[in-house]
């Protein structure tokens, strides 16, 4: 069963999402901020971070930058969740190092595949060029 | 008095100057006077018929003097002629009296005191010498025998007329003095109502200035009070969304139908609900000029195959069919993906809505022709259609085809306006042709050569932290471009920076951007541009100060410089020494336009 770390400050996206995961038959570790969710993904080891960008203590892009710089949790591919409006994001979040990007309000299956595509690849990648 | 009416009433026809009244005036008595002098002084004697003729000649004179200088085109030029004649004839008269003292003094007195009036100075002088030729002409035919003595009635005759030329003189300079001060007192009451007027301008321009300003923060509140909007406004409209998607997966697993159904409506309302949401402030957006675009390279079939599987169930939904087309050459394009993405998903979603198990296709070709390389997207239904007056609204915010459409059909009539304006930020733009039951073709060009940049994709934010444009743009750019003449475009927009750098590099010019008007001083100096483009309204040093300080700098003051702004001050641009001015929003081929003379023959890359 794999393990995906949610760092998400909403705390209604943050328990529908989880359930959401539980009920796909995912294993769910939960942080609400910057700076917890790079505490859990060194402590948890997780297969997998979901990231809510705009988050308070540090936010997503930077606690993104910081788990790639980390030779124990650069591995760990990393799906950027933002707001529709903000159009950049998608560019931000992937300069940023995150291995893929969403918009939220979440679409569950789009999400799902996106999920179930970076787990599936082998581990032994290259970072991706900034 | 009665003189000047005249004059008036004359002037409607033809302008008399009023001299020759007011010197008919004077030259009638004047000229009678003369005559009645020789019949006094020559009482007595023998009339000879030569003197006869002189004496009625110099009473008729005045009238004819009147005409001739009436009929004149320079009237006063005629009348100056006829005092001169009048000064030779004094001159033969003091000859024929024999130079008698009384009227040989009054006649000159006289005649000088009218030149001097009329003609000034250097008149007077050639009045002299026209008196000296009427003595030296009646001197040759009647010689000189000077008799100074006169007559008694002859005196008294000289002492009248020099009374009554000397008052009319008078009552003359009188009513001039009276006139030159009646034209000060309106001069200075013009004066003072210029100067009145000066002020409610002032005023005014001050109150527009203020109203400017105003409008400018509202405008900036209002952006700022969008943004915040929008976040609070998705929260909770997100979690309506999640939750009863949460619910309606849980229904269908328990076999609950009826509630699946009712939970699938809250979320479908929910989700256009975030649509209409995202418009609107997309559509603000656009409109306060925050609207940004992220520009990425990208293949286009991939975006296509991309937006035809998310337009799959709306297909299917009216029970049409689809076909897809997308050119094997059809290539890159470098544009905001998401913005294409979105356009070509209300393109399809539009052309669904529309049309009943019908038809729906996407061509997407790539197509030259002289205005460059396009990347075509065509899409063609086979629905209701429109008419004429409806295709004219049909990409004007808020309108829909009409108020029934709505009804029947939903929508509120932004995505269309919203495309367009996508569109025309990313260089292209969106036609619609459409018979009313003949379905509707909409057609999305948008500018097809990506090899004008760099392969790789790169985001704007490393863009826009690059320390030297011209190092960002010798890299982004072909060599071949290089060669073109360079261009300054000073704006704080990066957007529109982009946008003109795109577009002119199109135009073949080595485009260098600068974000403020100290960066664009800055490059100025450094890269001597052929022509520079500068935005009026910047934070911190604005256009007004940027062109003042180029014109003010020796080296700098001959580079074109063509003013871009919102509003139209062309005059006081030009008035400061822009080559050019154009008014927001600038279309391509305007500017094209206006750079035509700077751009180097032969390097445009067409």
């Amino acid at each position: 069963m794999s393990k995906i770390l949610l760092v998400e400050d909403n705390e209604m996206n943050r328990d529908m999402l989880s359930r959401r995961l539980l009920r796909n038959g995912y294993q769910v570790v939960l942080a609400v901020d910057g700076g917890e969710g790079l505490a859990m993904a060194r402590a948890e080891s997780p297969d997998l971070i979901l990231m809510d960008m705009s988050l308070p203590v540090l936010d997503g892009w930077e606690a993104t930058r910081q788990l790639k710089s980390e030779p124990r949790t650069r591995e760990i591919p990393v799906i950027a969740l933002t707001a529709h409006a903000m159009a950049g994001d998608r560019q931000k979040a992937l300069s940023a190092g995150c291995d893929d990007f969403d918009t939220k309000p979440v679409e569950l299956p789009r999400l799902l595949t996106k999920i179930e595509a970076l787990l599936q690849k082998p581990r032994t990648r290259e970072r991706p060029a900034p | 008095m009665a003189g000047f009416q005249t004059t008036d009433t004359l002037k409607a026809r033809h302008p008399v100057h009023p001299i020759v009244v007011l010197d008919y005036l004077v030259r009638l008595p004047g000229m009678l006077f003369i005559a009645a002098f020789a019949v006094a002084h020559f009482a007595g004697r023998q009339y000879s018929p030569v003197l006869v003729a002189a004496m009625v000649l110099t009473a008729l004179w005045p009238h004819a003097a009147y005409l001739l200088a009436k009929k004149a085109r320079d009237t006063k030029q005629a009348e100056l002629r006829n005092l001169l004649v009048d000064s030779f004839i004094v001159g033969c008269w003091m000859v024929a009296m024999s130079f008698s003292l009384w009227p040989s003094v009054t006649m000159a007195a006289t005649i000088m005191n009218g030149n001097l009036s009329v003609g000034g100075f250097r008149f007077t002088g050639k009045g002299v010498l026209a008196i000296l030729a009427g003595v030296a002409v009646a001197g040759a035919f009647l010689g000189f025998h000077p008799v100074f003595a006169s007559n008694i009635v002859t005196t008294s005759l000289c002492i009248a007329a020099t009374l009554i030329m000397t008052s009319m003189f008078g009552i003359h300079s009188h009513i001039q003095t009276g006139r030159v001060y009646k034209a000060k007192n309106e001069l200075a009451t013009q004066n003072e109502q210029i100067q009145e007027q000066n002020r409610v301008i002032e005023q005014a321009r001050q109150a527009a200035l203020e109203a400017r300003d105003a409008a400018e923060a509202a405008n900036r509140a209002k952006s700022a009070f969008l943004a915040n909007m929008s976040h609070e406004l998705r929260t909770p409209l997100n979690a309506i969304i999640g939750y009863s998607e949460m619910l309606e997966e849980d229904a269908q697993a328990s076999g609950n139908a009826a509630f699946a159904s009712d939970l699938q409506k809250i979320r479908s309302a929910g989700k256009h609900l975030l649509g209409l949401i995202n418009d609107v402030l997309d559509l603000s957006k656009v409109e306060a000029g925050k609207m940004k675009l992220y520009l990425e390279t990208f293949e286009v079939a991939g975006v296509v195959e991309d937006v035809v599987a998310t337009a799959q169930p709306l297909v299917e939904k009216n029970g049409n069919t689809f076909e897809v087309r997308c050119a094997p050459d059809v290539g890159q394009l470098r544009e905001d993906i998401t913005k294409v993405r979105q356009v070509l998903l209300n393109l399809l979603s539009n052309a669904c809505k529309f049309t009943e198990k019908g038809r729906v296709s996407l061509d997407v070709t790539r197509e030259n022709d002289v205005t460059g390389t396009w990347v075509v997207f065509r899409v063609r239904d086979t629905g209701i259609g429109m008419t004429s007056g409806q295709l004219g609204k049909l990409f004007q915010a808020f309108t829909q085809a009409d108020g029934s459409t709505q009804r029947k059909y939903g929508g509120t009539g932004l995505g269309l306006a919203l495309s367009r304006k996508f569109c025309v930020m990313m260089g292209g733009d969106i036609n619609a042709a459409s018979e009313p039951g003949g379905g509707s073709t909409f057609t999305m060009r948008l500018p097809g050569d990506v090899e004008n940049f760099d392969g790789e994709a790169t985001s704007i934010h490393v863009r826009k932290t690059a320390k030297d444009p011209m190092l960002r743009l010798s890299t982004a750019g072909p060599p071949r471009l290089a060669a073109g003449p360079r261009m300054l475009v000073i704006d704080d927009d990066p957007a529109v920076c982009e946008l003109m750098q795109r577009v002119c590099t199109r135009e073949g010019f080595d485009v260098v951007t600068a974000s403020s008007g100290e960066e664009g001083l800055r490059l100025a100096r450094e890269k001597r541009p052929a022509v520079i483009t500068l935005d009026v309204i910047m934070p911190g040093i604005d256009g007004w100060t940027v062109l003042t300080a180029l014109k003010a700098d020796a080296d700098l003051s001959t580079i074109p410089v063509i003013m871009i702004s919102i509003s139209d001050e062309k005059n006081r641009g030009l008035a400061m020494g822009a080559a050019n001015y154009l008014v927001k929003p600038v279309d391509r081929d305007r500017l094209a336009g206006a750079l035509g003379p700077y751009r180097a023959g032969g390097t445009a890359v067409v």
